[in-house]
């Protein structure tokens, strides 16, 4: 390449020269330059140009100067700077660009080169030196500017030649030595000790070289600071933690305040109360009583108050040593308590054998059983496990491992694994076995002996009492089910709608029915045996009772079960020992009027006895009918109204029935009398008997009780037969509906439209209208059945918003509150004076602040009792806790040591 | 042990009056999650708590005195018991409230007594007004107006009182001077005043119902009835709400804030009579011209009891203390928790002398009187256990004086009501309002078309960026232009698919289509 140059002539041959060397420039750099070249041109149009300037070369030297004069002749295109060097968008790899100065570099080497292979020819031409000389310079400056090149260069001159090497720093003040070698103090090269080698001779050199010493010794290598981001983060965890301890100070106190009722800011500077001390110090003797007084007391010592005070107070602040040391010793024992435990439960929990633990447990176990309260919480602990295990059959052989092993068959296995399962299920039946409560028993048995005791004498007479009066229960409670059954109704809707369910429902109802009759009747013969057992014992009593009963009416009611036969009062009595159906033993001393005070039941089994005793017994079967008879005219009545009847026994034969408005008859007049009673007779009578005691009544009466049977009730609705009053209501309430529920009209069908073929008009309406049609019926219907007064037919109820009335309401829950009920129960109570009282109203009314004026809300200061009280809460939980646990420990180790010794 | 008993019942009796004072059971306080919230409820819980208590302990303290009734021994039986009897036996003071005031001439006669029951108005059909201080048989004022006059009422005190004339309502004071003739009123028939809301109320002979301000004048609502002529009005004491009966057998309750009525309730076959409101306002009692006294649940409006009088009951009352009277001809009735349960027979009776019809009956507040306005004057019964027994100074004062009287004005003014707060049931005051069914889905409809606007609205404008090269697809611009458009559609597009699942559901398998094969059931006919 270099050898191609040309020996340069004259001016013109310099330029040529120059031109020369740009070109090798562009060859030997590449295109890193930042210089204009040309485009690469095709080998052979290079070659053809090559060839071209060696021709003229070699036609002339004159012709060079045209050369010069027409540069132009190549055409020398402007590329742009390549994208890898513009720099844009960062896409390809930065190189280091190490040659920037690469061509004045290359520029000298290649002068050297050239002077070393065509140094005849340097010689020649004086010129030429002196241009290169001029250009060294200029490579000089540029070197000073810019030393990273001339860096770089270096490396590659000091292979060749010791002598170019330039200096990498600039020799100054701060650079002195810039090869010399390093020690730790030395910035490029200065060593402490070098330094200090000259001032050796120097005065207080030797301090100084003492002080070096030591810190050459002391300074140890220091490490590298942290990243300064985890330097922040370490800061920031470490602040945090103590802002956190700052604040959690407060939080007691802050709590407080912000649950308190009220705040008050209301107080007053603070007087100080002058105390007697205080008047006694001021106190200066004056008259000559006084003086004469505090010569004495100052004689005897007792003159200043404050040193008696402080006598006092020191006496009685005194601590003797023995309680100092008695609660220094509490205390520490307590602290190694804890610290032994702790560090034995450490211990402890690190062992792995699983003996030591099973073993462990055992003896807890044993502990427990001793203590009342731990056997307690076991049997507790043993309940739930035995719920538990009734609900998850957990050791049924349910789990994955069980089912797995049965599945393989436990011949398979080891006995280890049979083991197990056998375990599991003993565990198994363990828990579910029954408990035979032997306590509960025991203690029933002793009651009941007691009771016995109790009656001692009266013996087998009350005990027969009692007897009675169960059969007396009883029989409540069957003809109670009886009444119940009748009462309640099939269902009209759903499953048990079905008729062959209504059937079987039917069947049951009158199966239960007739057990319910039979053990009535049961009942009625187990207290007959009793009634004549108690008629020899009681007739004495009779005369006590008619006490109690009083206040009984004496009739036997259905429907409405508010006679006294429900009457707890009457229990009570009855449990005192005053038997009610003693009552009836004293049948010759009844009058009318304690009649009246027969209860139902009472009745019933008086009737029945008489039956017993009279020579024209009413067949029992009969009987039962006759009371079901009344029963079920009880129960016709849907409405409210009652019918009472009354069975009054006057003498032996006779019964009588007679609708509860017949008071007359208590007078000693007997209205109607029946007999001989039979069932059908019965029937015929009880709506005759009814009707006509209406018709006394009605005369001097007044008010009375609506009877299903009553004509007058017919009368009226023949009297009112004109308007329909209810037909008429119906009809409003309907419109009213329409009008607060309106009827939204869904699709019809056009006229002709869709009604061309027979076909279609025998279709009718459409599938889709009738369909919407349906579907917005269905709408309405339940708009409507979700009315308040869906169920109530002859009531309407306004649904229509009442706007004046919701200004007063609130439109959705206030803020604090989010649900309707909470809120409401907040307003619920009223807080005014007409219905609290004073106090309750100032308390109910009181705002959240008080400030009075003029005072000073000053910052919150941190009240230490306050903070104090919170810590010792928690404190003496966790202390609680460890007493606890500490004292299960003790028991325990006492019971090992037993063991042990034992 | 007696004492044991007792101190039971006392305790069992003063946990009632507690739960009285307490007012509706604790919320529970789960799902609170505000700490403060729930603390301050808390806290609220404790004083309410501690306000019934006192409130229960006050009422034991300053309320000492209990009412009783005629008790009878042996074959007695109270209802027989007769004026003249129970009077020989009480004190001299009681036996001077029974009395008689003979006025045949300008009967029937009607009455009121005012708040603290020491005042009576009377008023003779035939324009004969009387003002007495009937304890003292001290007649206050006469007045006789030369008019038809069908009803009296006192207002807030005893100084006024308003009187149904012929035509109009008109208002005098103690004095008998005519302060306002209220010629809105036209030919009144019955007349009620709400105390606390100071409004008077009159029914007129077409059925119209009209309320008026007495403490401005203003005339505060007027409602037609569209149920003809109604001469039967009572206000319900817990609610302030009216009832009105009509000849249809319907009672009607109204409140000035709606123009038509809170409620109806079919009551009698004929047309009712009667209507009275217990004070608690629990129960309503109402008589009709069928004979019947039924008793009715007002909350629920279901009836309880049905009772029979001899003839039309003519007039009801209910005493503070639950006591029914009921006046039918010349016979009248009184039962004794005849509204709680059914009763079986009256607890007293009283037959009016010389057979007089009564008009009108009126229990006194704080006296165990009943005053009866008939054809042949005015009666006053003694009724043992009828009035409360305890009456507070504040509320109503029989000891009044002028300067009392003045100060109880002024705060009955202060504490005025309005009007609007007359409602069905008066707790939902304050309360979160609770609209219909229907109203709330409208909300929620319409708060479901007002979002899907707006994001639609939101989606529309939405300038959609140019992105780098393999970001700025045209499906994903058109993705995210229409997101907002989607998400605001798809709660429609949810709903109906919801619904054609639910008709799919529906849907009938029909059975005759196991006889057509499958390949042809798409030819059957459908329908």
């Amino acid at each position: 390449m270099v050898g191609r140059k040309a020996g340069p002539r004259g001016h013109g041959s310099m330029n040529k020269k120059q031109q020369q060397k740009k070109m090798q420039k562009k060859d030997s750099g590449g295109r890193s330059n930042g210089k204009k070249v040309g485009p690469q041109l095709a080998s052979s149009l290079l070659k053809e140009l090559k060839g071209d300037g060696d021709r003229r070369r070699k036609q002339s030297k004159e012709e060079e100067e045209d050369d010069s004069i027409l540069p132009g002749d190549v055409y020398e295109y402007e590329e742009q700077l390549p994208e890898e060097e513009a720099g844009k968008n960062r896409r390809y790899d930065s190189v280091d660009q190490l040659d920037y100065e690469l061509p004045s570099d290359f520029e000298t080497t290649t002068i050297f080169a050239e002077s070393d292979e065509e140094g005849e020819e340097e010689k020649d031409d004086d010129d030429e030196e002196e241009e290169e000389d001029a250009e060294k310079k200029h490579q000089n400056m540029l070197q000073a500017v810019t030393r990273k090149a001339s860096e770089a260069r270096q490396e590659k001159a000091s292979k060749r030649k010791e002598v170019m090497l330039s200096e990498s720093y600039p020799e100054s003040e701060f650079n002195l030595n810039p090869g010399g070698k390093g020690s730790v103090t030395t910035v490029q090269g200065i060593s402490v000790e070098e330094l200090m080698g000259s001032l050796h001779e120097t005065a207080g050199f030797g301090a100084l070289r003492k002080r070096m010493q030591q810190l050459e010794k002391r300074g140890a290598p220091v490490h590298p600071p942290l990243p300064k981001a985890m330097q922040e983060k370490v800061e920031r965890k470490v602040g945090y933690e103590k802002t956190r301890d700052e604040i959690t100070k407060w939080q007691p106190q802050v709590k407080m305040n912000r649950e308190a009722r009220t705040l008050f800011f209301n107080q007053k500077e603070e007087v100080v109360p002058s105390s007697t001390a205080a008047l006694a110090a001021k106190f200066t003797p004056t008259t000559d009583m006084e003086k004469e007084i505090a010569s004495v007391l100052s004689e005897s010592k007792l003159g200043d108050v404050k040193a008696v005070e402080a006598a006092e107070a020191l006496e009685l602040n005194k601590l003797t040593v023995e309680e100092v040391r008695e609660r220094q010793q509490r205390l520490a024992k307590m602290r190694s308590l804890l610290f032994q435990h702790e560090a034995k439960a450490k211990r402890v929990r690190n062992i792995k054998s699983k003996t030591f633990h099973r073993l462990q447990k055992d003896h807890k176990h044993r502990a427990e059983d001793t203590d009342a309260e731990a056997v307690k919480d076991a049997a507790l602990k043993q309940e739930v496990k035995r719920a538990e295990e009734r609900m998850t059959l957990k050791h049924k052989n349910t789990s994955r491992w069980a089912k797995r092993i049965l599945k393989r068959g436990l011949k398979e296995h080891e006995d280890g694994s049979r083991e197990a399962i056998a375990e599991q299920l003993r565990t198994h039946s363990m828990l579910t076995r029954k408990i035979q409560s032997v306590k509960m028993s025991s203690s029933s048995e002793e009651s009941s002996s007691e009771e016995e005791g109790d009656e001692g004498d009266e013996g087998l007479a009350v005990g027969g009492k009692t007897r009675a009066r169960l059969l007396a229960k009883a029989k409540m409670a069957t003809v109670l089910a009886l009444q119940g059954d009748g009462e309640a109704e099939i269902p009209t809707t759903g499953l048990f709608a079905l008729p062959f369910m209504t059937r079987a429902i039917e069947r049951k109802r009158k199966e239960s029915q007739d057990e319910a009759l039979a053990v009535l009747e049961q009942l009625e013969e187990a207290e007959r045996g009793d009634a004549v057992f108690d008629k020899n014992i009681n007739v004495g009593r009779a005369e006590d009772d008619k006490a109690w009963g009083t206040s009984h009416s004496g009739r036997l009611g259905f429907g409405d079960m508010s006679t006294p036969a429900m009457n707890p009062n009457r229990r009570e009595k009855s449990r005192d020992g005053e038997d009610s159906m003693d009552e009836f033993d004293s049948d010759a001393n009844l009058s009318d009027d304690e009649e009246d005070k027969i209860d139902g039941l009472g009745a019933w089994q008086r009737f029945n006895r008489m039956e017993k005793s009279t020579s024209n017994p009413l067949p029992e079967k009969e009987m039962s009918v006759a009371e079901v008879q009344s029963v079920v005219i009880g129960e016709e009545d849907q409405q409210v109204e009652e019918v009472e009847i009354f069975l009054y026994i006057p003498d032996l034969n006779w019964l009588t029935l007679a609708a509860s408005t017949g008071k007359k008859k208590l007078n000693g007049k007997k209205s109607k009398m029946v007999a001989p009673l039979n069932p059908a007779e019965i029937n015929a009578q009880i709506p005759t008997l009814l009707a006509s005691e209406e018709e006394d009544g009605a005369n001097d009466q007044g008010m009375k009780l609506l009877d299903k049977t009553m004509s007058q009730e017919e009368l009226i609705r023949r009297a009112f037969a004109g308007d329909d009053v209810e037909a008429e209501f119906v009809e409003t309430k309907a419109r009213a509906l329409d009008e607060e529920v309106p009827r939204v009209e869904g699709p019809v069908s056009l006229p002709g439209w869709g009604q061309w073929t027979h076909i279609q008009q025998k279709k009718g309406q459409p599938a889709w209208i009738l369909k919407e049609q349906e579907s917005l019926k269905n709408k309405r219907d339940a708009a409507l059945s979700r009315r308040k007064d869906a169920k109530l037919q002859f009531v309407m109820i306004s649904e229509k918003m009442d706007k004046k009335a919701s200004k007063f309401c609130a439109s959705k829950v206030p803020f604090p509150y989010r649900s309707r009920e909470v809120f409401e129960r907040t307003i619920e109570m009223p807080i005014g004076r007409d219905y609290n009282t004073d106090k309750s109203t100032r308390d109910m009314t009181r705002p959240s602040e008080i400030k009075k004026a003029g005072v000073v809300i000053e910052p919150l200061k941190l009240n230490m009792s306050i903070v104090k009280n919170a810590k010792l809460d928690v404190l003496s939980h966790v202390v609680k806790r460890r007493r606890e646990r500490d004292s299960g420990n003790k028991a325990s180790s006492n019971q090992l040591g037993k063991k042990i010794r034992t | 042990m007696e004492s044991e008993i007792a101190s039971e019942k006392d305790g069992t009796k003063e946990a009632a009056v507690v739960a009285k004072y307490k007012r509706g059971a604790k919320t529970s306080l789960k799902g609170i999650v505000n700490k403060k919230v729930k603390r301050q409820l808390v806290e609220k819980e404790v004083l309410f708590e501690e306000a019934a208590v006192t409130a229960s302990k006050v009422e034991q303290w300053l309320l000492p005195s209990e009412g009783g009734y005629l008790e009878a021994e042996g074959l007695e039986d109270t209802r027989h018991f007769s004026q003249e009897s129970i009077v020989k036996e009480v004190d001299v003071t009681s036996a001077q409230k029974a009395f008689d005031l003979s006025l045949p001439d300008l009967g029937p006669y009607v009455q009121d007594y005012n708040r603290s029951g020491r005042y009576l108005v009377l008023a003779g059909r035939k324009g004969h007004l009387a003002i007495m201080d009937w304890k003292q048989a001290r007649l206050i004022m006469e007045l006789q107006v030369r008019e038809t006059v069908r009803d009296v009422k006192y207002l807030h005190n005893e100084l006024f009182f308003a009187v149904a004339q012929k035509k109009y309502v008109y208002i005098y004071d103690k004095k008998g001077v005519e302060i306002h003739c209220l010629r809105d009123h036209i030919s009144p028939l019955k007349l009620e005043f709400l105390p606390h809301h100071f409004l008077l109320a009159s029914v007129d002979k077409g059925g119209v119902l009209r309320y008026q301000d007495t403490s401005t004048g203003h005339m505060v609502a007027q409602h037609r009835t569209h149920l003809g002529r109604s001469g039967v009005m009572c206000m319900n004491p817990y609610n302030s709400v009216m009832g009105l009966g009509h000849s249809n057998g319907s009672v009607t309750m109204w409140s000035p804030n709606m123009s038509t009525p809170l409620a109806t309730i079919l009551c009698q076959r004929g047309p009712v009579t009667a209507v009275a409101f217990e004070q608690a306002g629990l129960q309503m009692v109402t008589g009709g011209m069928d004979g019947k006294v039924k008793v009715w649940d007002v909350r629920k409006l279901v009836p309880l009891h049905t009772y029979f009088a001899p003839t039309t009951p003519k007039s009801l009352d209910i005493s503070q203390k639950g006591l029914l009277a009921v006046a039918s001809g010349s016979k009248i009735e009184i039962w004794r928790d005849a509204l709680t349960s059914k009763q079986v027979k009256p607890y007293m009776t009283h037959r009016l002398a010389k057979a007089a019809q009564a008009q009108d009956l009126s229990f006194c507040p704080y006296e165990d009187v009943l005053a009866v306005g008939h054809s042949m004057g005015l009666s006053s019964l003694l009724v043992p256990g009828s009035g409360e027994p305890n009456f507070d100074t504040y509320v109503a004062n029989p000891f009044e004086t002028v300067k009392q009287r003045r100060e109880a004005e002024v705060h009955s003014l202060l504490d005025k009501l309005p009007s609007e707060l007359i409602v069905l049931d008066p707790t939902q005051v304050g309360a979160v309002q609770r609209s219909g069914k229907e109203n709330v889905l409208a909300k929620s409809s319409l708060r479901r078309e007002a979002n899907i606007a707006n994001a639609v609205a939101a989606g529309k404008p939405v300038a959609v960026k140019h992105k780098t090269k393999g970001r700025d697809k045209p499906s994903k611009r058109h993705r995210k232009k229409f997101t907002n458009v989607i998400t605001a559609t798809r709660a429609k597009i949810a709903e109906q698919s919801a619904a054609k699942a639910k008709a799919s559901q529906v849907k009938p398998v029909s059975e005759d289509n196991d006889s057509i094969p499958r390949a042809l059931a798409r030819f059957k006919r459908k329908g």
